[in-house]
């Protein structure tokens, strides 16, 4: 009796169960869709409302004080914003790719969308206030929209940095994400080495790959930036500090001395030497180029990362030493240094006949290693007729 | 039948009944915890998309895209086309012939103008001689086309591995076609977390999809009514729980047809091991084992958005077939790894994970045909409550079927695509007889798997391909 009782409270526990997820399926997708049709109905509202005040700019006037108070009012729901994102997005991307009559259509428009900016600017500068008081999501989207569209005024700007930086403080990885490209498209380069310094000791890091990409959009002057951050280098995390070698590496070719000392520094990490490397491999420099040598020529089996990456760099050092240095490290130990050693010897452009030491020599695997790079010389060629 | 005998069967049948509930217990309050978290993350990731917190496309890892192929003349081409549409900035793709019968390669050189090329490859991890290789670079990214001798999947991956040239390689099955996008959202957890070592897509049945450019233009419920059951199965798998075990990094597959993977983890795990037929869950396992006992900090995550329509076998014969293929693979995938059980070295990855699979996964056949075989003598002998156990069954049958719709239509609503009512009304008719009459089917099929499976091991098993409706 016992067992029956509880056998029948199992099967009507399941049966509840069962009810409840159908409910919950159908309520859910009943508002899913509801609440899909209101975001469209009120996203269309705003967007004619918008696109009225930039029309009315254009023929003269300026942007309603009614407009700009209820916008004060509407933006302060995530939605709302999501809204004004969709828009000012659709607007500049009609600005690249519409069909202009003629150049003064498309200066007037653009002077039409500028000033309705400038009049929402102080409305958004509130809104960093209200945002900077909500959850991880809604603050990472705010940042998103201050990086996307360059709504502030020199003024707004300011203030806007400092919530950006409360915004990457926190322990979020996309509010950090859009915190930092926010302050690029600011180009506030202060506020960019504080975040750097808050990123160096934070539990939530961002890769490197993606620093780098974010420094590479920094809407102001990169050469001004740059020599911030060699400044401040050392007081960065390795981790940082390779994401901004990579940006200067990707950037400008002025910081060849700065960029030798790392090289040549042995208490650095070494991927910050390669890094170093790496950019002499990009900005070829005489004085780089025995040091680069006397490492692809190691014979030291631990060093054989920074060998492969020398054998690539020597690529960009079309001279009889660069060459004989190939030609001798195209017989290493390590796949990976003959590998990039047959590379660069491609790219140098040597012939056959040049190569035939190599090729009718005894080393099985550096012969298969040129005759490879010969036949994908052939192949490119042919990849460039097909094309 | 004596006293002593009757009450011994009764002792019997009382036992395998405790059994039984508190094994269905267990099972029920697995899926249900499954299904609400996964659909719950999916949702959540939808609000999170929405709200821009994602990498946009111009953050990425370089891959090296390995496609293994056996006799898949018929579906090649059309792959490779689809991954030349994927928005990514740097990858490769590597096709993989493990000396075919029919005319893959051709199929491929042809299509895609390869010239032959004398490229030595190092071999890192082991696999067999390469015959020829060919490569083309008259296209958006490079193509390499390699032939080898005849070695299995695991070893035609480990050849992809040793040709590769960038440090993460997504394993892709040669009937499987990605999404533009795929790529850029199978590597954001990779960028979100540099411990990430490997990431397992979403796999869905591309019965019944047409894709033009790297997008779904048309999707319906695939028409026959096998391939319809397993677009159910797939989603209640995939969607629940793969993200359930995501949460405590207890994941035991990454899915063989869309899976990335860090190749220098990999290739110091020792590669794809060629003896084994789950060669996607042996490696899961084998990066688990290697990182803890290396105590690397480490993650393998699951990427929902991450998709890939594959085709599933619309055969009985083949689906049979197939699934014979994967518990085989599960099995030896589970002996290879043993030492993890109750190993609190391994901690939820052992207790939960290892345990789940075991129970009711790699036992479960076992378990659900001696449950049939029992209810049968009971009910002959008099002992069975026959319409209890008719509403017993009931309720289990609405249970699982009610979970498999609820993330069934997660998944539909968090990728945007849309239903018609004629595909509702189908996958809510055919829920209920997946779970009942499929399930039973492919217990039996599974229980039987092991028997002679030596003989016939290391097979890649013959599925009839369809072409893949791609423009």
């Amino acid at each position: 009796m016992g067992s029956n009782i509880g056998s029948e409270v199992l099967l009507y526990l399941y049966g509840t169960v069962c009810v409840c997820m159908i409910l919950y399926n159908t309520c859910y997708n009943v508002i899913l869709r509801r609440g899909e049709k209101r975001l469209k109905r009120t996203s269309r509202r705003l967007e004619n409302e918008i696109i009225g005040q930039i029309a009315q700019v254009q023929r003269g006037g300026g942007v309603s004080a009614e407009h700009l108070k209820t916008l004060r009012r509407r933006l302060r729901s995530v939605k709302n914003m999501l809204t004004l994102d969709d828009v000012l997005t659709h607007i500049e991307d009609s600005e690249k790719q519409g069909d202009w009559q003629n150049s003064g259509e498309l200066a007037a428009l653009e002077a039409a969308i500028e000033k309705y900016r400038r009049a929402i600017s102080p409305i958004i500068r509130r809104m960093a206030d209200v945002y900077g008081g909500r959850d991880n999501l809604q603050a990472a989207f705010f940042a998103y929209f201050v990086g996307k569209h360059k709504v502030l005024s020199d003024d707004d700007k300011r203030d806007v940095s400092d919530a950006m930086i409360i915004c990457f403080k926190r322990n979020s990885f996309y509010c950090k994400v859009n915190a930092l490209q926010a302050l690029c498209a600011l180009a506030d380069e202060e506020a960019i080495l504080k975040a750097l310094t808050i990123e160096s000791s934070s539990d939530v890091r961002i890769h490197e790959k993606i620093s780098t990409e974010i420094l590479l959009g920094f809407s102001g002057d990169h050469e001004s930036l740059i020599g911030k951050l060699w400044e401040k280098l050392d007081d960065y995390s390795e981790g940082v500090q390779l994401a901004v070698l990579n940006y200067i590496r990707f950037k400008s070719g002025r910081w060849k001395e700065e960029m030798y000392s790392v090289m040549m520094d042995e208490d650095r990490n070494k991927e910050l030497r390669f890094s170093a490397i790496r950019y002499f491999a990009r900005y070829p420099w005489q004085k780089a180029e025995r040091p680069i040598i006397n490492l692809a020529l190691s014979e030291d089996d631990t060093k054989w990362e920074g060998s492969a990456i020398c054998a690539s760099a020597l690529a960009s050092y079309p001279d009889e030493d660069a060459v004989r240095t190939l030609m001798t490290i195209i017989h290493s130990r390590n796949w990976y240094v003959r590998y990039n050693a047959a590379e660069s010897l491609q790219k140098l452009g040597l012939n056959y006949e040049r190569l035939l030491d190599i090729i009718r020599g005894d080393d099985r695997y550096a012969r298969e290693m040129i005759m490879y790079r010969l036949e994908e010389n052939e192949l490119m060629k042919g990849g460039e007729e097909a094309k | 039948m004596t006293d002593m005998m009757t009450s011994s069967f009764q002792y019997f049948f009382k036992l395998v009944g405790v059994f039984f509930v508190l094994y269905l217990i267990g099972y029920a309050t697995f899926l249900f915890m499954s299904v609400t978290v996964g659909t719950s993350t999916l949702y959540s990731a939808r609000r999170r998309n929405m709200l821009k917190n994602e990498l946009r496309d111009n953050f990425y890892v370089p891959i090296s895209v390995i496609v293994p192929a056996y006799n898949e003349e018929v579906t090649i081409v059309s792959t490779v086309k689809s991954l030349l549409d994927l928005h990514y900035n740097i990858y490769e793709i590597i096709v993989v012939d493990d000396g075919s019968s029919d005319k893959t390669c051709e199929a491929v050189k042809k299509a895609f103008s390869m010239m032959r090329i004398n490229r030595p490859i190092q071999r890192r991890v082991p696999c067999k001689q390469v015959r020829y290789v060919y490569e083309t670079t008259g296209f958006k990214v490079p193509i390499t086309l390699i032939s080898k001798e005849n070695g299995g999947k695991a070893d035609a991956l480990n050849m992809g591995i040793n040709a590769s040239r960038y440090p993460y390689f997504l394993c892709l099955d040669a009937d499987s076609v990605l999404q533009h996008d795929s790529l850029e959202k199978i590597v954001r957890p990779v960028l979100e977390n540099s411990e990430v070592v490997a990431v397992g897509g979403a796999v869905r049945p591309s019965n019944g999809t047409e894709m033009k450019g790297g997008r779904v233009v048309s999707y319906h419920m695939p028409k026959k009514l096998l391939p319809a059951m397993q677009v159910l199965e797939y989603d209640r798998s995939f969607l629940a729980s793969r993200i359930l075990f995501d949460k405590f990094n207890g994941n035991l597959i990454i899915s063989g047809a869309f899976g990335l993977f860090k190749k220098s983890v990999v290739v110091a795990a020792g590669g794809y091991d060629v003896t084994t037929m789950g060669e996607d869950m042996e490696l899961a396992i084998k990066l688990h084992v290697f990182c803890r006992e290396h105590g690397m900090p480490y993650r393998m995550c699951y990427a929902p958005d991450a998709i890939c329509w594959s085709q599933v076998p619309e055969t009985l014969h083949d689906m049979m077939k197939q699934r014979r293929r994967w518990h085989i693979g599960l099995f030896q995938s589970m002996m290879t790894h043993r030492r993890i059980a109750a190993n609190s070295k391994y901690g939820p990855v052992s207790f939960l994970s290892y345990f789940y699979f075991l129970l009711y996964e790699l036992f479960s056949p076992y378990i659900e045909v001696f449950g049939v075989i029992t209810m049968v003598i009971a009910m002959l002998l008099d002992f069975l409550n026959v319409p209890f156990m008719i509403l017993f069954m009931g309720i289990y049958i609405v249970y699982s079927a009610i979970m498999s719709l609820t993330a069934f239509f997660a998944r539909v609503h968090t990728i945007d695509l849309k239903l018609a009512v004629g595909d509702v009304i189908k996958a809510v008719a055919l829920c209920a007889i997946e779970v009942s009459c499929l399930r039973f089917i492919l217990a039996w099929v599974r229980a039987t798997s092991l028997i002679g499976y030596r003989r016939g091991k290391n097979k890649w098993g013959k599925s009839k391909r369809k072409t893949i409706s791609y423009k």
